[in-house]
């Protein structure tokens, strides 16, 4: 599977060929809305409709992740743990301060997600992690290149892109048809907390918030699972060595403590070269879609995660939906939207 | 540190608080955790003795019937 890690650039493209619906470049994120549903994917990708106001659980799990890759970044320069502690919750309140009202970040506090998301839970739960494991036998791995694992972005080609329309030489006596090699290869993207060396193995390491409980079925969500399958797989492609699978350090935020556990995940050689071979059926059944102009709803997983959000809107008939979906949704600017290809 | 006055430094400007601020709310976070990770054990110290359930129902006058007889399935 010959694979190029690309530059990463600094400005966000976008993640679809000019002028199409096919996307090319694809995370984990994006692929997870195709797989679940390809009409949640039509809505969230290619329409752009978006909850109106800022998510709770977006900006807090945001925070959280920049607060503890503040600290790993703190400590694999050599700075002592309190010290680090002091510096990461510092920037921390600095970040969820406005500057230009003057007023910390707020969040509803009669909604469940703000009752356990809030500026003083995100504190709390980011001193409370630090704590929990500063003797941690994880120890972050440092790269070849002598910088530290932390938050590294990738971008990578596969051998194979969008298809493109055949080309029919009309004036050949055969009436050739021609099908042209991909000018535009297909792109994995993402972004890996943390790769750490634990009893003598290399991990990727996934930080989770959760307001559920985290047990051994919620641990179950994560094989098979898309997202830490290609975490897996992409690790390896930039590190170029091997990676055993992936350590998930569960928070589960209760309303005035948390709760802490560590799990592992394993990906064999043949569970991601099986992962990537379902891949190239999905991006193909993507591109299907976006020629076609119709991604199908999968109705067996409007209450996966809780409720698709969309349920409300794909429960009225086709005449009204888009109705429904401007009453009840915004049509995101480009900017905001989700962009696979935005760099952090 | 009370409740309160943690209120009063978390509405603050990050950048009027002093080491010595930062400081009081890490050790708030710290004594309540403990505190806590203290109630949680206290309450399984103070889970007292196993309740003799036959005697208490025969207290109350409730008495535990034995078993009866399997009913026959008739066809």
């Amino acid at each position: 599977m010959p694979i190029q890690i690309m530059n990463i650039h600094t400005q966000a493209q976008s993640p679809f060929l000019p002028g199409t619906a096919i996307q090319f470049a694809w995370d984990s994120t994006s692929l997870g809305l195709l797989k679940t549903c390809p009409r949640l994917y039509q809505y969230t990708m290619i329409e752009g409709w978006g909850a109106e106001g800022e998510s709770i659980h977006l900006r807090f799990g945001i925070e959280y992740h920049q607060a503890l890759q503040d600290y790993d970044l703190s400590r694999a320069a050599g700075i002592p743990h309190d010290d680090s502690v002091h510096d990461t919750l510092r920037a921390l309140l600095e970040r969820t301060w406005d500057a230009e009202t003057g007023t910390p970040w707020t969040v509803d506090p009669d909604t469940k997600a703000g009752r356990y998301k809030n500026r003083h839970s995100l504190v709390r739960t980011v001193l409370d992690y630090l704590d929990h494991f500063r003797d941690d036998p994880a120890q972050t791995y440092i790269m070849k290149n002598g910088k530290p694992a932390v938050e590294l972005s990738f971008r990578f080609e596969l051998e194979w892109g969008p298809r493109q329309e055949p080309i029919v030489i009309d004036d050949d006596p055969a009436c050739r048809v021609l099908t042209p090699a991909p000018a535009q290869p297909y792109l994995l993207c993402g972004h890996l907390d943390r790769v750490v060396s634990f009893s003598d193995d290399l991990y990727v390491m996934d930080r989770k918030t959760t307001t559920s409980t985290v047990s051994p079925h919620w641990f179950s969500q994560w094989n098979p699972s898309n997202q830490m399958t290609l975490y897996t797989l992409a690790s390896q492609v930039i590190l170029e060595s091997p990676i055993k699978g992936v350590i998930i350090d569960a928070a589960q935020i209760l309303a005035d403590s948390n709760r802490f556990v560590r799990g592992f995940t394993y990906r064999t050689p043949d569970a991601l070269h099986e992962w990537m071979e379902g891949l190239h059926h999905w991006l193909r059944l993507a591109e299907t879609y976006a020629t076609e102009g119709s991604w199908p709803m999968n109705d067996t997983a409007c209450d996966k995660f809780g409720g698709c959000r969309f349920r409300e809107v794909c429960s009225k008939s086709p005449q009204v939906r888009e109705q429904f979906l401007k009453s009840d949704f915004v049509k995101l600017p480009e900017s905001e939207r989700w962009n696979p290809l935005k760099p952090r | 540190m009370a409740q309160n006055e943690l209120d009063l430094l978390m509405d603050l400007d990050p950048l009027n608080l002093s080491a010595a601020d930062l400081d009081a709310i890490i050790s708030y976070h710290r004594a309540a955790r403990a505190k806590r990770a203290e109630g949680s054990g206290r309450a399984v110290r103070e889970s007292g003795p196993k309740v003799n359930l036959d005697a208490v129902l025969k207290n109350i006058g409730v008495g535990v019937k034995a078993p009866g007889a399997r009913l026959k399935r008739r066809v």
